[in-house]
């Protein structure tokens, strides 16, 4: 390709760029039928169930104003819970409580919530302004999910959790995410959360970045945020590729949160995952994506195709995963 | 295979739009650049009535081959009325009539106004005479027998005129000054003493010149200036001097100029008249026209090329053609949105945002457009915030703002008028429902990403908004657009090969510097 310096350097760095994302991977691997199931949150907990895969226990789901009583008895039997859109995207809208008052419920930062703000906020969702597309939209109430001790200095106010891109059902990338003090206990990279590259084969993070510039410590804990072990790492890997392989979309993006109780557990699918997790690893994804795209066929097997995430994240050849007879792709 | 189908239809669209247009160039000679001196023009006028059920009889008055222009062309729609033209005394006229019209009905007039030079037309017209009761000879009878207020007044002005002036253009001047002061008692006697009809500086000042004994008259017209489906019926005065009417403002006296005003009435006749109807209401448009080069090459297309005149956009009528102008510009707007977004990566909100707040700045100019464009976003934003603590419902707080917008406007325009700033025709064609969109989008950004993001984005569309203004407002590209139609097809094969661009935008180099020096590292 002829190019200015910065573009070919660019390329030659392998970044996937948004427009290739689009095209060659987004268009050419996810049918369009296919992103209901990852976009309503509460189709994709019945997948994930069916793909033998831990998610967090629905409590209720309310449809229509009229529904909102039921948030009271859910919090009056679990008290502690997560609040939803289940069409949402990019986080927006999620509330976390933890405890019920009299006049409301308790966030996690130990405010009260008042039930009229709440039933405003709930009506919110409904009418679907935190969702994409437009028009109305369902509020899901979930069990909140502990995040495992080994985060007590790394994620403040809220749940860190691993987003790992699954193409083809092999996982070819990982990033952990961690909230602070500036993105308000939410994990997402825009809003101001730590983004940390993870080496795919030990589960050990690399780098940190913040509003893409790379940080060693988290700021509110001066906590080095590279070479965490990140736990259950296998658990990770397998439930990611199990999930990418069972939902039918070839390019997706797996959040997991690592539940102090129930393990490695899925939060939501994204049919559109976002292209920073590159800076985050400082490594491009088209190099990765490109063997496995080669490959005519992806084996059943979860173990199999973790072994091709290895060797694939390590930069071998994958010609030693050809069934017999099979060439590689030409394109 | 996906490549090779949009390759061959790129290919095919580009080869056709080349082909039409270097046909229509060469063999048709069909202008390239546009000749913005033109000097023909064509005017069309809408009359819109009810009839009561009864016969209707309506006399539209029509400009004259009499003055600065010839009047060709003349052609009338008028579905169920006879159509006859009339000369008489006080103008020509139209006379449209029908036995019994019940409900609306709308009449059409247009025409062609070829300028013609004056110069050379050789039949010398009579001098007219100054109507007045009273000139200088009644006049001075007049005061000897009785010397009313009025006839000192007005004898005393006209002589301070006389005194000051030097010939005869520079006693109208002076005359127009004399006459504009309001404070002057002998200004107000001729307000309170003066015929009943007398109502403003310039009905004074035909009045004054009239009994000067210069012959002067009043004047209701259009004055060719833009393109526009709304021009207003405009006032001045004439008068004669040295063998000729001069067109003048009629309270400086100042001359127009002649090659821009068309006359259609004088001295305060009706422009419509007649009976058997009410509501009627008159709305004039005026385009510049084409070229004589364009003509030609649309009459050599009728002999050779009959399907080039009626696909031509020219043939239609100018209400539409006018329309076409903005309407054929979205096209390229819309190019420069995908280029925008596409490949450089600028943030906007909504897709075609930036092209519709173009279309807008079109209306108001570039500067105003902005102020305005801020200024009710930053009043939508701040009400929006306090909406949301009165914890509306989505909907209802989207019609609020909406409705608050349209007050904000209202107040702006009112406000605009009061100063004297021209902003109010421009902002009605704010697209209102855009703007809240954009407040409810904006605020949104703004809670969950913080000021900086929204701010950035706000920034984004503004920016892509301001290639856009000034490609559509380009009169290059207006008659590339209206002359050579066949040319968007270019612009569509260009949108689908962007369609198919996997390459990165610009915004991503920036994104991805580090990574990007880091393979400089290690290789």
């Amino acid at each position: 390709m002829i190019g200015f310096g910065p573009i070919s350097k660019l390329a030659k760095s392998g970044v996937l760029g948004m427009n290739s994302r689009n095209l060659d991977f987004i268009a050419a691997y996810n049918p369009r039928r296919f992103y209901p199931l990852v976009d309503d949150k509460v189709i994709t907990k019945k997948l994930a169930i069916e793909a033998g895969v831990t998610v967090p226990e629905l409590y209720g789901v309310i449809r229509y104003g009229g529904e909102m009583h039921l948030l009271e008895k859910i919090a009056e039997k679990h008290r502690s819970f997560v609040v939803k859109p289940a069409n949402g995207s990019g986080g927006g809208g999620i509330m976390v409580f933890n405890g019920v008052a009299k006049t409301g419920l308790r966030r996690m930062n130990g405010q009260i919530m008042l039930w009229s703000d709440i039933r405003y906020h709930l009506n919110n969702m409904l009418s679907g302004m935190f969702s994409m597309g437009d028009g109305s939209d369902q509020v899901m109430i979930e069990e909140r999910l502990v995040p495992h001790s080994a985060f007590s200095k790394l994620a403040f106010g809220g749940v860190p959790d691993v987003r790992v891109i699954v193409f083809r059902g092999i996982p070819v990338m990982a990033m952990l995410r961690l909230p602070t003090a500036e993105s308000d206990g939410k994990a997402n990279l825009h809003q101001g959360g730590i983004g940390a590259g993870i080496d795919l084969v030990t589960g050990v993070t690399t780098r940190g970045v913040q509003h893409n510039d790379s940080v060693d410590v988290h700021p509110d804990f001066e906590t080095p945020v590279r070479d965490f072990q990140v736990p259950s790492w296998d658990e990770i890997l397998e439930l990611a590729s199990r999930l990418g392989h069972h939902i039918g979309l070839g390019y997706v993006g797996v959040d997991i949160v690592i539940c102090e109780h129930k393990g490695p557990t899925l939060l939501e699918l994204n049919a559109r995952p976002g292209i920073a997790i590159q800076t985050a690893n400082l490594r491009g994804l088209r190099p990765l994506l490109v063997p496995i795209h080669k490959l005519p066929s992806v084996s059943e097997d979860v173990h199999e195709r973790i072994e091709i995430a290895h060797a694939n994240w390590n930069g071998e050849s994958l010609e030693r995963f050809l069934a017999p007879g099979e060439e590689m792709r030409r394109h | 295979m996906k490549r090779t189908q949009l390759l061959i239809i790129v290919g095919a669209l580009i080869a056709a739009a080349l082909g039409i247009f270097s046909y229509k160039v060469t063999r048709l000679g069909f202008p390239v650049v546009p000749n913005l001196d033109s000097d023909t023009w064509t005017i069309e006028a809408k009359v819109s009535f009810r009839g009561r059920g009864d016969p209707v009889t309506l006399r539209l008055a029509l400009p004259n081959s009499e003055g600065q222009f010839t009047v060709v062309d003349e052609t009338f729609v008028a579905s169920g009325f006879g159509v006859e033209t009339d000369t008489t005394e006080t103008g020509r006229q139209a006379v449209f009539e029908r036995r019994a019209q019940d409900g609306s009905a709308v009449l059409f007039y247009s025409a062609k106004l070829i300028a013609v030079d004056q110069r050379y037309s050789n039949d010398a017209r009579p001098t007219p005479e100054a109507i007045s009761d009273y000139r200088r000879s009644e006049r001075r009878r007049a005061i000897q027998e009785n010397a009313t207020p009025l006839l000192v007044a007005l004898d005393s002005i006209l002589t301070e005129a006389l005194e000051k002036s030097a010939g005869e253009r520079s006693f109208i001047t002076q005359l127009a000054r004399l006459s504009a002061d309001e404070s002057d008692d002998r200004i107000s006697t001729i307000i309170e003493g003066g015929p009943p009809e007398i109502s403003n500086a310039s009905d004074r000042l035909v009045f004054l010149l009239n009994a000067a004994g210069t012959p002067a008259r009043h004047v209701q017209g259009i004055i060719l200036d833009t393109d526009t489906r709304q021009a207003p019926l405009t006032t001045w005065v004439e008068y004669w001097l040295g063998e000729t009417w001069v067109s003048a403002n009629g309270t400086t006296a100042e001359p127009l100029n002649d090659a821009r005003t068309l006359p259609i009435v004088y001295d305060r006749q009706p422009i419509v008249d007649g009976d058997g109807f009410n509501r009627v209401g008159v709305s004039w448009s005026v385009a510049r026209n084409f070229e004589s080069q364009l003509s030609r090459a649309m009459e050599r297309g009728s002999e050779f090329a009959p399907w080039v005149n009626a696909t031509s956009l020219l043939s239609l009528p100018i209400d539409l053609q006018l329309v076409f102008r903005v309407l054929l510009l979205i096209p390229l707007g819309a190019l420069i949105i995908v280029i925008l977004k596409q490949v450089i990566g600028m943030p906007a909100f909504g897709t075609f945002m930036p092209v519709l707040i173009a279309l807008a700045f079109r209306e108001t100019q570039l500067f105003t457009g902005i102020m305005l464009f801020t200024g009710i976003v930053a009043v939508g934003l701040l009400l929006r915030a306090y909406f949301n603590q009165l914890q509306l419902l989505l909907v209802p707080r989207l019609a609020a703002v909406l409705i608050i917008v349209t007050f904000v406007m209202m107040f702006i325009a009112l406000a605009g008028e009061a100063m004297g700033i021209q902003t109010g025709l421009s902002i009605s064609l704010f697209p209102l429902v855009i703007i809240t969109m954009t407040i409810e989008r904006m605020s949104l950004t703004w809670e969950e990403d913080g000021a900086k993001e929204a701010l950035k984005k706000a920034l984004g569309s503004l920016a892509g908004a301001i290639p856009a203004y000034y490609i559509l407002t380009s009169e290059y590209i207006e008659h590339f657009a209206i002359v050579f139609p066949e040319l968007l097809l270019i612009v569509l094969a260009a949108v689908l090969m962007l369609g198919r661009y996997t390459g990165y935008k610009v915004t991503e180099y920036f994104r991805f510097k580090v990574l990007a020096n880091a393979s400089d590292k290690t290789s």
